[in-house]
């Protein structure tokens, strides 16, 4: 057994040492330097084609090799998203991969936990000493079992939902989940019966299409040209160019914002105020699409106030349960509807009547109550934008309606009102019929996102022997109360530190953790860390030793960088293929991580384990793996499939990229698609319960009551018990919190949001992006600076009762007085330090965000924008912070050969 | 005989994004080092009042100026145009490193390049233009807004954008009889041209 032993200072020295032996050859570059014994051989340079994943966008690259080694990297043309280019943090993959401080080895605690002393030990050891711990806690409950994902880094996440169905209970968590995605995704499709409209996370196809331009594209919290520059942003732009109107609903002066026609600068935590705001002045002034509102929408639907469903026409004993109710003004009373209508109604759309013996509203007059208060007067006091600005925003966006549409980005996913803003969207876009035309964002089109996910759980496909148990879904951590949860099989960060923390109502006790720098990443990250140290074991993947290693971690494991892994992408109609393009010392991809620990826990008597690599088993999700090899066969199989031919891995990389169909194919098949004949010969309508659109989004109290929209829980139809608190059908606006409106302590509201150099917690160990972005900068604007005392360039300390951080001031007008606005931070050079906590504390904005409650209902989400902090003047930067680029230098390429990774030194 | 070609990169400032894909690239592509800049990003604004505020983002690099004072005051030569491709280069091997040149380019877009003491700039990547590719940051640029060609042959990428646009949405950095052959490109909609006296100095 090897026993290197890194002490504290060894990650500075071992950079020290390679920079020097770059400078030695005399390659004076931040680049990738060749191997000296090798820079005479005259080795072709081979041009592979992959897939980039320095975000989650994955773009298609060209990645140059030469003798074995990655030396640039360009887009590849041939994408129809990314056209060829490519963005900071793609190109940054080379100082990533061959940065002097990837985790290399698999390691072990050799001190406390915190003290940062490790002993290197072999994989054989690192698996057999996890699945034991494994197995002892399986046997015990394998509810105790906490695992997770996320904060970017080529996460696999469905891996891990895979792992626990094999495993056979156990809760998972990401930080994003609820704070990122999940609320929009799970809550648009569910009311629109179409997609979620997210430009960074899903493939909004329509802003790709260059036959035809949108009318209007309004990006509500979602900044394209920062957070998904190469595919979104580029598109976005060129249709701007194309004459493409566009409206920017961000506290944020967006790059996007600053090309806008309209920009309105809302207040965070108050999106839900400004929805309800558009939603009035649209009916006020009758600017609705009446036909789509009255023919393809839950509007006209009779409601039973006493449930706040809508009604059955079984119920009132006028006709079947598969029939809504609606007013028919010729007989002066309730109708059944059959689906999609009846032209003999003359059906009141705007009315309160006597149904039952009860009152009885139509859906739409109970938006119109529900909206009441919010003139657009009102909307502008409450949002800190002008009312003007806010007419003319839905004035273009009306105008072009039917062929508008709004993307919206994750802001509204990071306060209590996450599934409430989707909620308003999926309202705004029903009002004026933006479904399924040219230029809309919500379309419903078959193969949208066919391939961003194809490593699945077992029960995805419906019953398999894999299928969480009823009493296993039950005891994931917080989801009978925030049911959306399920969506994502996940549990809630907050309930799990609670369980960690006081064994109520059970006590986890191993943590596997892959991804990302969670003390960087989860919100309140103090708290985090103190319920977390109550597990028994840890174990943390990741590519680079982060803080999450060193305060917590028992067992560090190298996973691979994007440039290491196989995978596939889906790219509008193209199938794009990552490709291992080299492996290095020895990382593995963290899928073999997994199934090496489930081949582990099979050859110690798991009978589920066992039973997951036998492929009789496990239906269209496909067995576990037991080499690199087998897994790659898996993909090249799906993605072959989508071309109607068996591929081998070879045959996947030889005919990858190639389109699976034309454009024009998969844009127009979504148009008018709603129309086209279903399989019983109706119209086909949408993908919900009643095939309209479900402004009155009845589906999220049902899914409260009963775990999903159609009375039962997501992907496994268990019945689960009522949340505490009913789930509202209509989104009504709740003031944060924390609010600058009453704290008079804490005057000031702050925001987060993505600079186009870091995803997530990634790449603040690459000097080519420290160099760009080397220290958070606050913004604040220049009134709220002169209040303060603090100048451009001035270090601040932001601070509320949760902790204190800083960060370098630039006074700016990009936003409003008494915003403030910083983006999340971690400093890796820390971590070499006599303190390496400081590492995530200095500048780690979630030393301050807010993790307890209200939380939102549905989803669980805490707090990460939109809370109050008090700003003053700090004497300077943080000690031992890097801002200077040559600082950098510790980080740059050292000389690193093929090395086969760690499938060379374990076989399972 | 030399080329009458007048090869330029013309920038659309209404189509950047501020994503600094092109200062990455061009570190790949040519190597340069930490600190070292032959092309880099600024922003500029936001200017106006709030909100209805307006901002732009300015990449600079070597402007290829027609009477290139850089060439003019180099005592050993080293500071050239290229005969056959009518660009600005530097020869390496005769810097001197005297800084001559830096003090004399208006646009602060020369580099002392520390390890060798020499001075380094953009060459229009003519590693990859030589061999008809497109220089590093026009291939990588995410808004599309970075076009690349001789400015006399009305069939470049780069004729053909200026062609697009009024006379009054084209600018150049502050010109003192230098003759800076980029242009930008800058409509009222997206931005009130402020960078008329850009200096390169000051960030």
């Amino acid at each position: 057994m090897e026993g290197t032993r890194i002490s504290r200072r060894s990650f500075v020295k071992a950079a020290a040492a390679a920079t020097a032996a770059v400078a030695a050859s005399g390659f004076a570059s931040s680049l990738a330097p060749v191997d000296p014994a090798k820079a005479d051989e005259a080795e072709e340079e081979q041009i592979v084609c992959s897939s980039c994943r320095a975000c989650i966008s994955n773009c298609g690259v060209l990645v140059h090799v030469k003798n074995g080694r990655v030396v640039k990297i360009e887009g590849d043309e041939r994408d129809p998203m990314s056209k060829g280019r490519v963005c900071a943090k793609g190109l940054a993959a080379i100082q990533a991969l061959y940065n002097p401080n990837r985790m290399k080895y698999p390691f072990k605690r050799a001190g406390e936990r915190g003290e940062n002393k490790w002993e290197r030990i072999s994989w054989k050891e690192a698996i057999d000493t996890i699945a034991d711990n494994l197995m002892e806690i399986y046997e015990k409950d394998p509810m105790k079992l906490v695992i997770s994902t996320g904060g970017g880094g080529n996460p696999q996440f469905f891996g891990l939902h895979r792992f626990l169905q094999a495993f056979g209970g156990g809760n998972f968590f990401e930080p994003g989940c609820a704070q990122c995605y999940l609320p929009r995704m799970c809550t648009q499709p569910m009311l629109n019966g179409c997609n979620d409209t997210s430009i960074s996370d899903s493939t909004v196809g329509e802003i790709y299409y260059e036959d035809a331009t949108p009318a209007c594209l309004v990006m509500w919290g979602a900044d394209p040209s920062q957070s998904h520059v190469t595919s979104g942003g580029r598109a976005v732009n060129a249709l701007r160019m194309k004459g493409m109107k566009t409206v920017v609903v961000d506290p944020r002066f967006t790059p996007d914002a600053a090309k806008a026609d309209v920009w309105l600068p809302i207040r965070p935590g108050t999106d839900v105020a400004m929805m309800n705001g558009w939603i009035k002045y649209i009916i006020d002034n009758d600017l609705y699409d009446h036909e789509f509102v009255m023919k393809w929408t839950n509007l006209p639907y009779l409601i039973n106030e006493d449930t706040m469903l809508l009604y059955h026409a079984d119920e009132l004993g006028i006709g079947s349960h598969d029939e809504y109710v609606v007013w028919d003004k010729k007989t002066n009373a309730p109708a059944p509807l059959p689906y999609p209508w009846n032209d003999d109604l003359d059906v009141e759309l705007d009315g309160e009547f006597e149904v039952d013996g009860k009152k009885s509203r139509t859906a739409f007059r109970a938006l119109v109550e529900n909206v009441a208060e919010w003139t657009l007067e009102y909307t502008a006091e409450i949002t800190w934008c002008e009312a003007e600005d806010i007419k003319k925003a839905i004035d273009i966006y009306v105008e072009g309606s039917p062929h508008s549409g709004i993307g919206i980005g994750v802001a509204t996913d990071q306060y209590e009102q996450a599934a409430q803003a989707p909620e308003g969207v999926t309202i705004i876009e029903s009002l004026m019929g933006n479904y399924c035309h040219q230029g809309n964002t919500i379309q419903s089109r078959k193969n949208q996102s066919l391939g961003t996910y194809f490593l699945f759980p077992f029960n995805l496909f419906g019953p398999s022997p894999f299928t969480p148990t009823e009493e296993c879904v039950n005891r994931r951590l917080g989801v009978i109360e925030h049911k959306g949860l399920n969506y994502w099989m996940a549990s809630h960060i907050p309930t799990i530190m609670k369980a960690v923390a006081t064994g109520e109502p059970y006590q986890p006790e191993m943590w596997i953790d892959r991804s990302g720098n969670k003390l960087a990443m989860v919100g309140n990250s103090p708290t985090f860390l103190e319920a977390m140290k109550n597990m028994k074991f840890i174990v943390h993947m990741y590519m680079y030793p982060t803080t999450t290693s060193v305060e917590l971690a028992d067992i560090i494991l190298p996973t691979a960088e994007w440039l290491e892994t196989a995978y596939g992408a889906d790219r509008c109609n193209y199938w794009f293929i990552r490709r291992d393009v080299v492996h290095t010392y020895e990382h593995v991809d963290e899928t073999l991580i997994w199934s090496w620990f489930v081949e582990a826990l099979a050859k110690r008597g798991h009978k589920l384990a066992e039973m997951s690599f036998d492929p009789a088993n496990c239906g269209p999700a496909g067995a576990y793996w037991h080499n690199y090899d087998e897994y790659k066969a898996y993909l090249a199989a799906f993605m072959g499939n989508s071309f109607g031919e068996q591929w081998t891995w070879e045959d996947a990389c030889e005919k990858l990229p190639a389109p699976f169909t034309t454009m024009q194919d998969w844009i127009e098949s979504s148009w008018d698609s709603y129309l086209a004949p279903g399989e019983d010969g109706l119209p086909a309508g949408f993908a919900t319960t009643s095939r309209k659109a479900e402004p009155y989004g009845e589906a999220m109290t049902i899914m409260g009551r009963t775990g999903g929209p159609s009375g039962s829980s997501f992907w496994d139809g268990y019945v689960l018990p009522p949340a505490s608190v009913d789930y509202l059908p209509l989104p009504k606006y709740v003031e944060p919190a924390e609010s600058p409106l009453t704290d008079e302590a804490h005057p000031y509201v702050i925001t987060e949001g993505r600079v186009p150099m870091y995803h997530h917690g990634t790449l603040r160990n690459v000097p080519w992006m420290r160099e760009l972005y080397p220290v958070p900068r606050t913004w604040i604007n220049p009134e709220t600076a002169a209040e303060i005392g603090v100048e451009d360039g001035d270090w601040c300390y932001i601070e509320n009762d949760r902790g204190t951080i800083q960060g370098q001031v630039l006074v700016t007008k990009a936003v409003a007085p008494k915003v403030i606005y910083q983006e999340r931070f971690w400093n890796p050079e820390l971590l070499d330090s006599d303190d390496p906590s400081r590492a995530w504390k200095v500048m780690n904005i979630n030393v301050i965000t807010k993790n307890d409650a209200p939380y939102n209902p549905e989803y669980g989400t805490y707090t990460l924008r939109g809370f109050t902090v008090n700003i003053r003047k700090a004497e300077g930067a943080p000690e031992g912070v890097w801002t200077e680029p040559e600082q950098f230098a510790a980080w740059l390429p050292e000389v690193t050969d093929e090395t086969g990774g760690g499938y060379a030194v374990y076989v399972a | 005989m030399p080329s009458m070609s007048r090869n330029a990169i013309v920038i659309d400032l209404n189509r950047c994004i501020g994503c600094y894909s092109c200062e990455t690239a061009c570190k790949q592509e040519n190597g340069v080092a930490l600190g070292e800049h032959w092309n880099k990003v600024y922003p500029v604004g936001p200017f106006g009042d709030f909100p209805h505020i307006q901002q732009y983002w300015l990449p600079t690099m070597c402007q290829q100026c027609e009477n290139a004072p850089c060439v003019e005051v180099c005592p050993v030569g080293a500071s050239y145009r290229d005969p056959e491709t009518n660009i600005v280069l530097i020869n390496e091997e005769a810097c001197i490193g005297c800084l001559s040149c830096l003090t004399a380019c208006p646009y602060g877009v020369r580099q002392l390049h520390a390890e060798t003491n020499t001075i380094q700039k953009c060459t229009l990547c003519n590693q990859l233009t030589a061999k008809g590719e497109l220089p590093a940051c026009v291939k990588a640029c995410c808004g599309e807004a970075r076009f690349y060609g001789d400015l006399d042959d009305p069939e470049s990428d780069a004729s053909k954008i200026l062609a697009q646009y009024d006379e009054a949405d084209i600018h150049r950095l502050a010109d003192s009889g230098n003759h800076p052959s980029t242009a930008y490109i800058l409509s009222p909609k997206y931005g009130e041209w402020q960078s008329e006296n850009w200096t390169g100095k000051t960030e």
